[in-house]
């Protein structure tokens, strides 16, 4: 499965499950996000690759973390080390920039991994 | 003693800074600063909204080096961070991320950060310069006022309350003669004035 294909599987299954259960419709989540009405369903197959940007809109519309669009193994192995490090030199700020700046941080290493590897290069399973 | 010796080698960086990127006079655009950021080796700039206090911050780790900045801010303000940021990446990079605050103001790189963002954007012996020639001698005290017609002559990205700061550190004016200064409306009145002189 190449990265393009898994963040479209990640993709329909937040949009499946979405609302405890109930889900969204594909037309739905398009205009929620301002996006034309098949370039959901062409994520989802990965015809189409989202950008870093709207994997962090998605992100946010699902209420997850944009590292969970990604296989586990190439995100989450040092992430939460280095992201609470970063969040301990933040400690005297709000609790709504530490949320920004941890999703920010989140969207750092994400892009990393996104852009670093061609999106046709195989993930591991 | 020690810090004034550390606050005194950041007005020099950032007067070689100046000098190593070509920049004269004070004003200091986005889009010089971001040159000097290609120049330097800051490899991404970005903007994020959704900020209350954060100002910006910096990367340098397996990410790359990076500039977050809080998005949605007058150019000033960012102009100012943009600078500020460059000095971490200067002078901090291998102290790790650094998260910069609006009114984090009291640790010494911090405060280092600032002082070098005051003088790459407009040098102190300029301002004090420019300040005496516009005022013809050595003033009594600077007031909001003069403070105005500065910004206004010499078209300064500096913001006002750094003008003012710098004013205050230079014994050119009580701290008092800035508390509550409504600087927009100093700068219309200033500006009307300045119409209606070239209107005659």
């Amino acid at each position: 499965m190449t990265l393009t294909e898994h963040v479209g599987q990640r993709i329909r299954e937040f949009r499946t499950s979405y609302g405890s259960g109930a889900g969204i419709s594909q037309q739905a989540l398009a205009d929620a996000l301002k996006v034309a009405s098949n370039t959901v369903s062409r994520w989802e197959t990965g015809t189409y690759r989202p950008t870093i940007d709207d994997l962090e809109k998605l992100a946010r519309f699902f209420g997850k973390r944009i590292l969970d669009f990604f296989p586990e193994e190439e995100v989450h192995t040092e992430r939460d080390a280095k992201i609470d490090a970063l969040l301990r030199t933040a400690k005297q700020l709000n609790d709504e920039d530490v949320e920004e700046l941890r999703r920010y941080a989140e969207y750092r290493r994400a892009r990393q991994v996104y852009t670093k590897r061609p999106p046709g290069r195989k993930a591991k399973k | 003693m020690r810090d004034t010796g550390y606050y005194y080698e950041m007005r020099e960086l950032a007067l070689e800074v100046r000098v190593r990127n070509g920049i004269e006079g004070a004003n200091l655009s986005m889009r010089d600063m971001w040159r000097i950021y290609c120049e330097e080796g800051i490899e991404k700039l970005d903007f994020r909204h959704g900020f209350k206090d954060l100002r910006g911050a910096y990367f340098n780790d397996d990410c790359g080096v990076t500039v977050m900045l809080a998005g949605g801010l007058p150019d000033e303000p960012t102009i100012f961070t943009m600078a500020h940021e460059l000095k971490h990446h200067l002078v901090d990079s291998e102290t790790g991320p650094v998260v910069c605050r609006t009114n984090e103001q009291t640790r010494r790189i911090e405060i280092g950060a600032e002082v070098f963002a005051s003088e790459l954007i407009y040098p102190e012996k300029d301002f004090v310069y420019d300040l005496f020639r516009l005022l013809r001698g050595i003033p009594q005290a600077v007031s909001p006022e003069v403070l105005v017609e500065l910004k206004r002559k010499t078209n300064t990205t500096l913001s006002y309350a750094a003008l003012a700061k710098r004013t205050v550190l230079l014994r050119l004016a009580d701290e008092k003669a800035f508390r509550d200064v409504r600087w927009k409306s100093l700068q219309g009145n200033s500006n009307n004035r300045s119409n209606s002189h070239s209107h005659r």
